[in-house]
């Protein structure tokens, strides 16, 4: 009898593997597969590091808790952006309640007017390829969160718009639509740069 | 991935996506999620029921409902809507006045009012020796053919040519047509003595002889 070689299989069959005979080993394949291409998604729908690594850990931890809630039906790329791009929006959510809070709760018991610091960039400074990342992931994170997340998956991940769809839970037209009104906004963000 | 029709007016932007650093996993992503998966899984999950039977939220929700209890019994004791029985004017029993309708008014002498409130007496109260006039008042009308009539007592005896019975009461009814039968009479029953029984008997052998007299 030969050793089974987990690195061979397929995302679905190490999904399998572990479902049926609980092997870590293929779990660990998977989570050594899909870490770096969720982080990506995760970090550029965020656009903060420390919560997108958190997002991906506990996308893990759910694919470990809940292994048995997947169908071999779909593709297991599918299943895991799913729960990541789930997260990412409560993430989010989160996020937005907290900003709400911190905004109204400043300023109440001495009557200080809001100064919010404008830490946008010049053009003069689009020189190092860092920061024009920078500007571009700030850009952006102004593009509607159904647009982006469409975009992301698209143009950063290089899914199908089938895959994209499955994941979303839309029509591929759907899709189609949100991802081109996404390019739209981020063309008009992004014009200072490519008018360069 | 091929660039697609709708996608080349976006083709700087596309561009410039694809052209963004690629974001990596931090180098202890594994060791953390593995500290965390084992983390987890020593924690024992309660279930909802254990967690809701826990003395810290039972306590507090079993003293709320105390209170609610108690301020219930407190305000609806307190609250006399009841209407005192005392007070209450009688209730009209609509059943009892349509039943008291009496027959009209014959046309009878004093004597003759007084044997008919004697009868409706012996109705009421049936003992041996109102039996006892009653046969003699029948004894008495011996004459009678087909159809005797006790027009003093406003009672109709039909069927005079069959033998008459005690406890044949069928055919006996008011004279203005209200039938009424043994069931209907309230009367009281009581216990007759034993000279009572024997008096009653010998009336009745009395009665079968005068009908038999009668029939012949």
């Amino acid at each position: 009898m030969t050793a089974i070689n987990f690195n061979d299989l397929t995302d679905e069959e190490l999904i399998l593997e572990f479902q049926k005979n609980n092997t870590e080993r293929a779990f660990e394949i998977l989570v050594h597969r899909y870490k770096n291409p969720l982080t990506n998604f995760v970090f550029r729908y965020l656009g903060d590091f420390e919560s997108c690594a958190d997002v991906v850990q506990e996308t893990m931890i759910k694919v470990y808790r809940y292994k048995d809630t997947y169908q071999s039906i779909a593709k297991f790329s599918t299943w895991v952006y799913t729960i990541a791009g789930n997260l990412a929006k409560t993430e989010l959510q989160r996020r937005k309640r907290r900003t709400i809070l911190s905004i109204n709760s400043y300023g109440k018991d001495n009557d200080e007017t809001y100064e919010i610091p404008d830490e946008s960039y010049r053009p003069d400074d689009l020189t190092d390829s860092g920061i024009k990342d920078e500007i571009i992931q700030k850009a952006f994170l102004k593009v509607s969160e159904v647009y982006r997340q469409a975009v992301v998956l698209r143009d950063i991940q290089e899914l199908s718009y089938e895959e994209i769809a499955d994941i979303m839970g839309i029509t591929v037209g759907t899709v189609k639509s949100r991802i081109n009104r996404g390019r739209a906004q981020l063309q008009k963000l992004l014009k200072s740069i490519h008018n360069e | 991935m091929n660039i697609t029709d709708d996608e080349h007016q976006y083709s700087d932007v596309i561009k410039t996506l694809k052209g963004l650093q690629k974001v990596s996993a931090p180098e202890n992503f594994e060791a953390d999620l593995r500290r965390r998966i084992n983390t987890e899984k020593f924690e024992k999950k309660k279930s909802f029921w254990e967690k809701l039977l826990l003395p810290s939220r039972l306590i507090p929700s079993g003293a709320l409902a105390a209170i609610v209890v108690i301020l219930l019994f407190v305000f609806n004791t307190g609250s006399g809507t009841e209407d005192n029985p005392l007070l209450m004017p009688p209730r009209i029993r609509e059943d009892v006045i349509a039943s008291t309708e009496l027959p009209p008014a014959s046309t009878q002498t004093p004597s003759e009012e007084t044997s008919t409130a004697k009868v409706k007496n012996d109705e009421v109260n049936p003992s041996a020796n109102s039996f006892q006039e009653d046969f003699q008042s029948l004894a008495a009308n011996d004459n009678a053919a087909t159809e005797s009539e006790v027009s003093n007592l406003g009672i109709t005896i039909t069927g005079g040519n069959q033998p008459y019975m005690p406890g044949n009461v069928s055919a006996v009814g008011f004279s203005n047509g209200i039938p009424f039968n043994k069931n209907s009479l309230r009367y009281r029953q009581r216990n007759i003595s034993p000279e009572e029984k024997a008096q009653l008997e010998l009336l009745k052998k009395k009665m079968m002889e005068k009908l038999e007299e009668l029939n012949k």
